[in-house]
């Protein structure tokens, strides 16, 4: 990992005599997607909030970037649930008016970054007239628009359309990779999160239960399906003898708890004379780590 | 601070509320004004015609508290009562938060308030002087009545110990009408720099206007005793047009405006030490 742009240390924050946040660790690398979920009240915007400056932790600190790529720009963009744009200026003007307190970058920047987010930097419509994908992309744009070091996402495809989102993830996705943004998303859309996050800080009542990480090669379960029968009984003394646990699932298909790369296992099940039909490694999927440990509580 | 500034200030003058300025300028401009001056000259026939300048004034001297407290107050702080709760309410004080830091934002807001006051008032006096113009004879100075104490002397039997009094004679009514607008201007910014202030330490929507009523209610106190109202020289004429008895302005001019500063400075520094602890 790279060095971390953003540290968050033992951070928490109490209101009267209950803790919002607590124990919260958090390191975020540039370029790095991190996504946040949790049930409502579970302390996501807080954090952001905390991130962001605009509330003080009760304990812990936080460190993140002062100044963004473009010198004397902020260093953090942020984009929160609502979208409060002035109704009566276009886009253009609405992105003007915060550009003006930085002073630091040109209107062809502003432009690029509206044209960023899909919208069309010289239409002259009026905010008030935008539906609230159109006004979602726009505060994408406001956050971006002086190239922070730090992106924080508070639910942005909140009220987006199918597509709007799908070209939000791509977005996301080249801001990080092309320009080393770090991205820190809180959002309800497991999938989204999923698809678009490198890793995901799983929080309850608080604190940080668990990490999904996609990139992680840990154990998950491997469904082998045999030629026949014959090669089931194979397989199964394959499995005893290399004392792991498995399940059973058709005449010909077993699931196999394993944390051993999929290329070795086919080969170690070659050798051992199984004819192999198929194989999925089947690695629980965000929403199924999310059920598990934050509804059932496992 | 000069972006702030200038953010704060497109985004209050673009505010539809602005519109309220017509009928809170004109209201008073037709009855404290025009008509005023119509009725006079119908129950004095024998002083000179009054004109749109007399109109303009007497907006102010006999519409007294409720041209300053009910029209011209009350309508700015409907204008700009929210402008912290607004902006915290609906998430664009973060935006700005995270580009600089609160107390920047803090005293951006209370400079943008103060000179979008200054804007307004000069407005609402064009709209008060612009209507009495139009129902009143036209004129580029003062009318003989108000040029002329011996007239007004004979005509409203001021007593010898006000004939001292400062009229404005000799200066031209423009002079008194742009001095008007902005030591108006500047107690209206210094009272709303108070009122947001209130709106930091009490922050719900009902507040602004709460404390805009009670502003109203308690006008008397500090806009006619404390001059909110108009250059001292052109209030004591304006009494004089309508006899009031008590001429003397309690506080002169250049004390009004001290006092009017400090408010504003002490709003920018509490409001500073408030918003510091403030979670947004």
């Amino acid at each position: 990992m790279n060095k971390a742009i953003v540290t968050v240390k033992n951070v928490g924050k109490v209101y009267g005599s209950h803790w919002a946040l607590k124990d919260i660790n958090l390191e975020i690398a540039p370029g790095e997607i991190v996504g946040f979920v949790g049930p409502n009240g579970s302390g996501k915007t807080t954090l952001i909030k905390i991130m962001a400056g605009l509330i003080t932790p009760t304990e812990g600190i936080v460190n993140v970037p002062k100044e963004g790529l473009i010198p004397d720009s902020a260093g953090i963009g942020l984009v929160m649930e609502s979208a409060p744009f002035a109704a009566h200026l276009s886009g253009y003007k609405n992105l003007e008016l915060l550009a003006y307190i930085k002073n630091v970058i040109s209107a062809n920047e502003i432009r690029q970054a509206i044209q960023i987010v899909g919208l069309d930097p010289e239409s002259g419509k009026k905010v008030g007239h935008y539906s609230f994908g159109m006004r979602q992309r726009l505060a994408l744009a406001q956050a971006i628009m002086e190239r922070p070091r730090l992106l924080l996402l508070d639910e942005p495809t909140n009220g987006l359309d199918a597509q709007a989102i799908i070209e939000l993830r791509d977005t996301l996705k080249s801001l990080a990779k092309e320009n080393g943004i770090a991205i820190f998303l809180a959002s309800h859309l497991l999938t989204e999160v999923e698809n678009v996050c490198d890793r995901v800080l799983m929080v309850k009542q608080g604190k940080i239960r668990k990490t999904f990480n996609k990139s992680d090669n840990g154990r998950a379960p491997v469904i082998v399906q045999t030629t026949d029968a014959s090669d089931i009984e194979k397989l199964l003394i394959w499995l005893k003898a290399h004392g792991l646990t498995y399940q059973v699932l058709k005449a010909n298909e077993v699931s196999i708890d394993i944390d051993m790369p999929v290329p070795q296992l086919v080969n170690s099940l070659v050798q051992a004379n199984v004819n192999i039909e198929g194989i999925i490694k089947k690695a629980p999927t965000l929403e199924e780590e999310f059920i598990s440990l934050l509804i059932k509580g496992e | 601070m000069k972006g702030l500034i200038k953010n704060e200030l497109v985004r209050l003058l673009i505010s539809l509320r602005w519109l309220i300025i017509i009928p809170a300028a004109l209201i008073p401009a037709h009855f404290f004004g025009a008509e005023l001056a119509r009725a006079l000259n119908f129950s004095h026939p024998n002083i000179p015609a009054l004109n749109g300048w007399d109109g303009f004034m007497l907006t102010f001297s006999a519409g007294g508290v409720w041209t300053l407290a009910y029209f011209f107050l009350l309508a700015f702080a409907f204008i700009v009562g929210d402008r912290f709760v607004g902006d915290k309410d609906s998430g664009y004080l973060s935006w700005l938060v995270i580009r600089t830091n609160k107390k920047k934002v803090w005293t951006a807001k209370i400079l943008a308030v103060l000179i979008a006051a200054l804007i307004y008032s000069g407005l609402y006096m064009v709209i008060v002087a612009g209507y009495n113009a139009a129902f009143l004879p036209i004129s580029f100075e003062g009318s003989q009545l108000a040029r002329d104490p011996s007239v007004m002397y004979e005509i409203f039997r001021i007593t010898t110990s006000q004939q001292t009094i400062n009229f404005y004679q000799s200066v031209s009514p423009f002079a008194i009408f742009v001095l008007s607008a902005l030591f108006a201007g500047l107690g209206l910014g210094a009272i709303t720099s108070a009122l947001l202030y209130l709106t930091l330490l009490v922050q719900k929507s009902f507040v602004p206007i709460v404390i805009s009523a009670l502003l109203a209610i308690f006008a008397p106190l500090f806009i006619l005793s404390r001059g909110l109202g108009l250059h001292p020289a052109a209030r004591l004429s304006f009494d004089f047009h309508v006899g009031f008895g008590n001429i003397e302005p309690q506080m002169i001019f250049y004390q009004t405006i001290s006092l009017w500063i400090l408010l504003v400075v002490l709003s920018i520094y509490l409001g500073n030490r408030k918003i510091k602890k403030l979670e947004i």
